[in-house]
């Protein structure tokens, strides 16, 4: 006999379900679609007509070397954002898993940069390293080091890079700690007695145990780095000097609302939003499958 | 080759003392049993010989060395887990070979030492198997092998059988007491399960609340038990515990009067042990009686919950296996005169 609840009334199951569709329709899809259709138009110069050009403008970043350059730097900054923040953020974890007095003040500490505004990190490395005012300048200047990322471009690039990662960290660590929590204790007992120092431990019994959660965030931070990091360079850097911080997402803002191509910008858009399904796509698969030992 | 010491072995987190100062000598090649129920502290104890835990006070010595500020890898011991703790990204071999290979063996001697415990524990088969695709008696075994093949001073068990199913664990149990004694390492071995403990043991420690209740060897603390709980713990069923008076002439149980063996010298108000074993099955002139209120069939044996006039707990009766008893039965109950135990009242310690 199957148990379950009926509802007489067909329409509370929609109803029910009706909030996250509209939400979902007004602020994900229809914008999508619009910038779908978007992407097929071509403005003409005074914003008064557009015409219908097909592909054209997904031809015309195809052969624009701005666009690829703008592609490679996404993906070096993206690689660079990810491996940093994770790389830091397990060496924390590391250290507090083997914290045990005040383990909980020192992770909600290591927590709050999780909840400050992209904007405001920005704004708040921007302040640091301020060419004639920040306190990192004033440090770096003293041992030689002339630091203006209005006029380096690797600067610049170095600089956004520290401000997204700092700002993940938080998020990494989380996850780092909670999967080294899930390693039994005894594992590490039995390893330390086979004669392992922590650091032989970390690499031969902790690292390969938590490599799908280390997965898991090598996509999360991809995804992040691609598409969440806009506030960070429009605060910092806006995309300069020249255009070396200038990121597919920075890009889609700039050439559209800024430069006013709204159809090469929405073909930015759309080709950025095949890549976060793709991304999408790839973490589900590798989650939903059992991870073997 | 090697000895274990422990002098008033302590330890407490911050103010809550857990171990009060406990004693062991162990002998070479001894295997001795630490048991007592889950909170008496003997896991705590055994990894404090690990050097998984610390040590507050006293020392442990093992071969005559002192070894508490030792890191566990500088003991000479290896561990066999409750979970077993085998490294799940890693080959029955790999797991083996582990420890061998920080000790910084040449290869040859890894692969022929893992392949020896691999034949003498019959695991050669899984050697290439991650542990997720064995049963719980093969991962048993390889969490064995894993510390044979270290060949260290001193074998360390922490409740090993307790995940397996009841059959596996009496074999196991066999297994693991042959190995030892032909390995002849000396072994320490936590269990909450007092017949693995009665089986296994050249010795038990029996703890309770973290001191050692008793020492010795299982047929000395089956017969002599110094206080009620090692009386009470030991043996299966538990023995029986009767508030009773003993006056010149009778022992007077709940007003039913039993003859006093003559060497029992105490007088007064006590607590009379007697094992469910130690009944005699006999018609004529019973001491006490009681109505049978409930029956539990074992097979080679009986047990009969006998409930007397003023006196608040059953009393179990062993009976041989076909014994025609019914519920409500009236029957006599005669305990073996020589098996009697008495125990005080506050103290709880053996009074005869």
């Amino acid at each position: 006999m199957q148990k379950r609840v009926h509802y007489n009334t067909s329409y509370l199951p929609y109803l029910l379900v009706a909030p996250q569709i509209i939400i979902t329709l007004v602020f994900f899809i229809w914008p999508a679609m619009q910038a779908l259709y978007q992407s097929f138009l071509l403005e003409d110069a005074f914003g008064l007509s557009s015409e219908f050009v097909w592909f054209d403008n997904f031809v015309e970043l195809y052969d624009n070397p701005n666009y690829l350059s703008s592609f490679i730097r996404t993906a070096f900054f993206s690689f660079a954002v990810a491996g940093l923040s994770m790389g830091v953020a397990l060496f924390f974890a590391a250290l507090a898993d083997r914290v045990v007095k005040g383990a909980q003040g020192y992770r909600t500490l290591l927590i709050i940069p999780y909840a400050v505004a992209p904007v405001l990190a920005g704004t708040l490395w921007l302040f640091l390293f301020n060419p004639t005012l920040g306190i990192m300048t004033y440090f770096l200047d003293m041992i030689g080091i002339n630091w203006n990322h209005k006029l380096d471009s690797s600067q610049a690039m170095g600089l956004v890079i520290l401000a997204a990662a700092w700002k993940q960290i938080s998020y990494n660590f989380l996850f780092f700690v909670a999967a080294m929590h899930s390693i039994p204790k005894s594992l590490i007992e039995a390893a330390a007695i086979d004669g392992a120092g922590p650091a032989h431990r970390f690499r031969t019994i902790i690292f390969p145990l938590i490599s799908p959660t280390t997965f898991f965030l090598l996509v999360v931070n991809i995804i992040y780095a691609f598409f969440d990091t806009f506030g960070i360079i429009h605060a910092v850097t806006a995309g300069g000097p020249g255009n070396s911080t200038e990121i597919l997402v920075y890009k889609v803002f700039n050439d559209g609302f800024v430069g006013l191509d709204l159809g090469g910008s929405a073909a930015q858009s759309v080709i950025l939003m095949f890549i976060v399904i793709a991304l999408t796509v790839i973490q589900f698969k590798y989650i939903e499958r059992k991870v073997e030992y | 080759m090697s000895t274990i010491n422990m002098q008033q072995l302590k330890k407490s987190y911050e103010d809550t003392q857990v171990i009060h100062g406990i004693d062991i000598d162990i002998v070479d090649g001894e295997f001795i049993v630490l048991v007592g129920p889950s909170g008496c502290g003997k896991s705590t104890l055994l990894r404090m010989v690990a050097g998984l835990e610390s040590i507050s006070d006293g020392e442990v010595k093992i071969d005559d060395k002192v070894v508490n500020k030792l890191e566990p890898k500088d003991r000479g011991i290896a561990m066999v887990f409750q979970n077993y703790a085998l490294y799940p990204h890693m080959t029955v071999y790999q797991n083996m070979a582990y420890g061998l290979k920080l000790m910084k063996l040449p290869k040859e001697e890894i692969v022929q030492r893992v392949q020896e415990v691999a034949e003498l524990l019959q695991i050669e088969q899984f050697l290439e198997r991650r542990p997720s695709n064995l049963s719980g008696g093969q991962r048993q075994r390889v969490a064995m092998g894993r510390a044979i093949v270290r060949k260290p001073k001193v074998f360390l068990f922490d409740e090993p059988l307790s995940n397996l199913d009841a059959k596996l664990r009496v074999q196991m149990r066999m297994q693991i007491k042959t190995l030892q004694r032909n390995l002849g390492v000396t072994t320490l071995y936590v269990t909450h399960d007092q017949v693995e403990a009665m089986t296994m043991a050249d010795r038990l420690v029996v703890l309770k609340d973290g001191i050692a209740a008793q020492i010795g060897t299982p047929m000395e603390i089956y017969d002599d038990p110094h206080n009620q709980f090692v009386a009470g713990f030991i043996g299966s069923p538990a023995m029986n515990f009767i508030d009773c008076t003993i006056s010149d002439e009778v022992i007077d149980i709940g007003g039913q009067k039993m003859p006093r063996p003559t060497d029992v010298t105490q007088r007064g108000s006590v607590v009379l042990g007697i094992r469910p074993e130690h009944f005699i099955n006999t018609a004529d002139q019973p001491a006490i009686q009681g109505q049978v209120d409930m029956i539990e069939k074992v097979g080679a044996s009986v047990f009969l919950y006998v409930k007397c006039d003023h006196i608040e707990e059953l009393i179990v009766i062993q009976r041989e296996g076909h014994s025609q008893v019914q519920i409500g039965e009236l029957v006599p109950i005669n305990p073996n005169l020589n098996k009697l135990y008495f125990f005080d009242k506050n103290t709880q310690q053996r009074l005869y």
